[in-house]
């Protein structure tokens, strides 16, 4: 191979006569271009179906927009409010609009700070029995123009043409009704199905008439009733009574006909007289809140803006991430004590025995989660198997060992489940590591042990970084083991935003744990990465 | 080799054809699973001419539902609800408000809404059942104690005398409310008290009694199995999987009624199922009063129609006991027979409604503590 620069400036040719430079560059691109190739499908799917739905749901964390659809003219005038006393005649009248009418959806600037309490649109009355048309008009003039109901009427028209079996037919119907409704309302899940009726039966160029505002005007008012439903149960977290405070309220504010309002509320709930309940919907004002994130460590904002600490007997949070922490961290640790010598066994038996062993560690992995957590219930709890071995060789009978529905029985679980994802990595690091180099070691002088700690664990150690952070990570999100033999004391952060996803439905808080646990996963990766380094991670 | 390839590729194509077919509009419903899973089974859908329903379990709550509608995918077509739920959803737009005049009218002409035990709270429920939590015990449990067998819900809080573990479940319905009864508290001024700090710290520190003992569930079928091998002394469960135990497989145990709890059960359609004729349809079928009685003879829980309560009065006041081993099961109902005699309260859906977070999350802090 010649050393040598050429002895002229003339660039280095390839064989087929192309500048070595350029050629080299066309090679490493394409490489490139085949590399990204063969990692986009993966990466467009993790996008597409992981990364995309669970940002958006983890947006629910700060997400209070709902509440201001619902009350945009009374957090307007809360601004202003003294929090002393209980709120103006003003306050109040915005209040009954708020809950009693849909003129919202027909104003355009509806929505926090946009929004212009002077704006003569938010006082006109649209007559519960009609006429609709002129009063809607009156607060939204644009809607007169077809221009305004051509898009909706499009979808209507596109679903009616749908063809296919029964189900596909009434699916389509079903979509363009949630559609219709989510181009005029906040809400995803109200059907329009009087717009899309009606909108079926206009022909699309003459002005729309009575019979159109009717469906819209009732279709708001049954849009606003779900609104209604929803902006409840927020504010329900926020002050338990709100919930059937606002229903009852949404019921009898129909038939209030004019002020005095405050009184007419009032009277129709003494709640609403209450300024603990006025002092709550304060908090509620901004958009975005961080109300979730204080919940999750056992905060909330009081009357004054202020930070404090929820009442002692609600306080479950803080101890659980605690916990959680604490019981993977011994979880970890004791997968790796029992990992270990599995694994160096895995590693250097012969084929016969290892492969045996191989189908021993990997059979439990392959059964159902269930079926090993029951099992594990059978044998350890009081009239369970341990307990009654013991007994029989002369435990006293009194004081049988609690090791089920506890704390140590998740332990015992967990260790038991995440074994595998500990032994496969430092299995597969193990197997490349040449016996000869303790041979070298031990021939070298070194006694066994200093042989095993200064050769042999150092090579390891990329194994057991995997298997260490696999394990951690899973064990600090589990929660259908815990959910099962924790009891009382062994139950989880995971199990918190189970119950918030599924039974209390307060997908804010659920979203704001799920932000926090990811933030605490990504830091111990990136310290793993700047201890142990990412690069010195092996799988195999 | 070349043969054997063609056939496999001639054989998964027939099978993939075949299997692609998309089946008929099935109605799936959703329920609790178990012993109550398949009374429904037997009462409803065995019964219904038509066919194609398709029985899926769930653990409850409202998450699956809201994601499902919200997203406008909605698989699920009838749901099983809790009381809470059953309002809940209504409020928030998650299920189909249903024509009240199309269902079965009772035999003496009353409409369905009519015919019922408790209100209709709103437009999207279709009445199913009454069941309640209760504690009960094995026979053979406390022979040798001192004070004997428990009797009263007061029985279940007190470990000293009646020792051993308590099983509840991992939420605070009907057990704060037991709490409160087994400290003296009147079944009518139970919800009042509840709605004071005062009450609520009272309820707590009656859990606290019992706290050291206490060994939780969370599936219906668990305090059972509890139960049966002896991992606790007691428990609370739903009384119809005690009922069913007791009645199909003789199981010994004992139900105590002093103190229960009792609940509604509503069936629900979700807002944007494609399958909303066909659900509706067996809505009304199983929500007939001859169906309603039907249920009854798989698991001790109680038709919430009077007419469906009335089939089975009827029946067993004329010597035909109803439940399907042969027995009266009237005595054995969570509203009639003996448990009416003694202290129960109704669970008020609505105070729940606005409490129940607030004190959940009590609860769940008491469960760590």
């Amino acid at each position: 191979m010649a050393s040598s620069a050429p002895s002229n400036n003339a660039p280095l040719l390839t064989a087929d006569g192309t500048p070595l430079k350029v050629s080299l560059q066309r090679s490493l691109r394409r490489s490139k271009l085949r590399a990204i190739g063969l990692v986009a499908p993966p990466l467009l799917f993790l996008l597409a179906l992981f990364i995309i739905p669970i940002g958006d749901l983890l947006t629910r964390s700060t997400d209070d927009t709902r509440i201001n659809y619902q009350l945009p003219l009374t957090f307007a005038l809360l601004k202003d409010w003294d929090r002393q006393e209980l709120p103006t005649e003003a306050v109040y009248e915005a209040l009954f609009r708020d809950l009693g009418t849909v003129n919202k959806y027909l104003i355009e600037n509806n929505y926090a700070d946009t929004v212009d309490p002077t704006d003569p649109a938010w006082k006109v009355a649209i007559p519960q029995k009609g006429p609709y048309r002129e009063a809607m008009l009156e607060i939204a003039p644009d809607w007169q123009s077809p221009k305004r109901w051509l898009p909706l009427q499009k979808m209507a028209i596109e679903a009616s043409k749908a063809t296919g079996t029964d189900v596909e037919i009434r699916t389509a119907k079903i979509k363009a009704e949630f559609g219709i409704c989510k181009k005029i309302t906040p809400l995803d899940n109200a059907t329009c199905s009087n717009l899309y009726r009606e909108l079926l039966k206009w022909d699309g160029k003459t002005d729309p008439d009575e019979k159109l505002f009717k469906a819209l005007f009732k279709d708001f008012s049954y849009a606003d009733k779900y609104l209604l439903g929803k902006s409840s149960t927020r504010m329900n977290y926020e002050k338990p009574g709100f919930k059937s405070l606002l229903k009852v309220s949404g019921r009898k504010l129909k038939k209030i006909k004019e002020g005095p309002y405050k009184e007419a509320m009032i009277k129709a709930d003494e709640r609403w007289g209450d300024i603990s309940f006025w002092h709550a919907m304060v908090t509620m004002q901004s958009p975005q809140t961080s109300v979730y994130y204080l919940n999750s460590v056992d905060r909330k904002w009081d009357e004054n803006g202020n930070v404090v600490m929820q009442p002692e007997e609600r306080r479950v949070y803080v101890m659980l991430w605690k916990r959680t922490l604490w019981l993977s961290l011994i979880v970890t640790i004791g997968c790796l004590v029992l990992a270990y010598p599995v694994s160096h066994l895995l590693a250097t038996l012969p084929l016969k025995y290892s492969n045996l062993l191989m189908i021993c560690v990997l059979m439990p992995f392959w059964t159902s989660l269930l079926v090993r957590i029951v099992a594990w219930m059978v044998m350890l709890r009081q009239e369970g198997v341990v307990n009654d071995t013991l007994v029989a060789l002369g435990w006293p009978d009194d004081s049988r060992l609690e090791l089920m529905y506890n704390f140590t029985g998740t332990v015992i679980v967990m260790i038991q489940i995440l074994l595998p994802f500990m032994i496969l990595p430092i299995y597969s690091v193990m197997k490349t590591i040449p016996p000869s180099l303790m041979r070298a070691a031990q021939n070298l002088g070194a006694p066994p042990s200093l042989a095993f700690l200064r050769v042999y664990m150092p090579q390891t150690l990329p194994g057991v970084g995997a298997g260490v952070i696999l394990v951690f990570i899973v064990a600090i999100g589990y929660y259908i083991t815990p959910e099962l033999v924790g009891g009382k004391d062994g139950q989880l952060i995971g199990n918190m935003v189970a119950y918030h996803m599924q039974k209390s439905l307060n997908w804010g808080l659920a979203a704001a744990m799920g932000a926090i646990l990811l933030v605490a996963i990504l830091i111990l990766y990136w310290i793993y990465d700047k201890v142990v380094g990412i690069d010195n991670m092996k799988l195999g | 080799m070349r043969n054997h390839l063609i056939k496999t590729t001639l054989a998964s194509a027939v099978i993939g054809t075949v299997l692609a077919v998309p089946a008929q509009a099935d109605v799936t419903v959703v329920s609790w699973g178990g012993a109550y899973t398949m009374s429904q089974q037997k009462a409803y859908s065995d019964t219904y001419a038509p066919g194609g329903i398709n029985w899926v379990n769930y653990n409850g709550g409202l998450g699956e539902v809201r994601a499902q509608v919200e997203s406008g995918n909605v698989t699920w077509d009838i749901v099983d609800v809790l009381p809470h739920e059953a309002r809940v959803g209504c409020d928030e737009g998650l299920f189909e408000e249903l024509p009240r005049d199309v269902f079965t009218k009772a035999p003496d002409g009353t409409s369905m809404d009519d015919d019922m035990f408790v209100p209709i709270p709103n437009d999207c429920v279709v009445p199913q059942i009454f069941w309640s939590y209760v504690p009960f015990y094995q026979k053979g449990t406390f022979d040798g104690n001192a004070a004997g067998n428990p009797k009263t819900i007061a029985d279940f809080f007190d470990v000293k005398k009646f020792p051993g573990k308590r099983g509840i479940h991992t939420w605070a319905n009907a057990t704060v409310e037991m709490a409160l009864m087994a400290d003296g508290v009147a079944p009518g001024d139970v919800y009042k008290t509840l709605s004071t700090k005062a009450g609520q710290d009272r309820a707590f520190a009656k859990l606290d009694t019992i706290k050291d003992h206490v060994v939780f569930w969370s599936a219906g079928a668990e305090p059972l199995e509890l139960v049966k091998s002896g991992e606790v002394a007691m428990s609370l469960a739903y009384n119809g999987r005690i009922g069913a135990a007791v009645l199909s497989e003789n199981a010994p145990f004992v139900t105590n009624w002093d103190g229960q709890v009792l609940e509604e059960e509503w069936l629900v359609l979700l807002k944007g199922s494609p399958n909303r004729d066909e659900a509706l349809k067996f809505l009304i079928h199983a929500s007939a009063p001859e169906q309603q009685a039907g249920q009854a003879k798989w698991i001790t829980y109680a038709p919430m129609r009077k007419s469906g309560i009335d089939i089975i009065a009827k029946s067993e006041q004329a010597g035909k006991p109803w439940f399907n081993t042969g027995v009266n099961i009237l005595p054995l109902m969570p509203n009639a027979g003996e448990a009416t005699s003694q202290k129960h309260l109704y669970a008020d859906p609505v105070w729940w409604a606005d409490n129940g977070d607030s004190i959940s999350e009590r609860f769940k802090a008491w469960m760590g503590q």
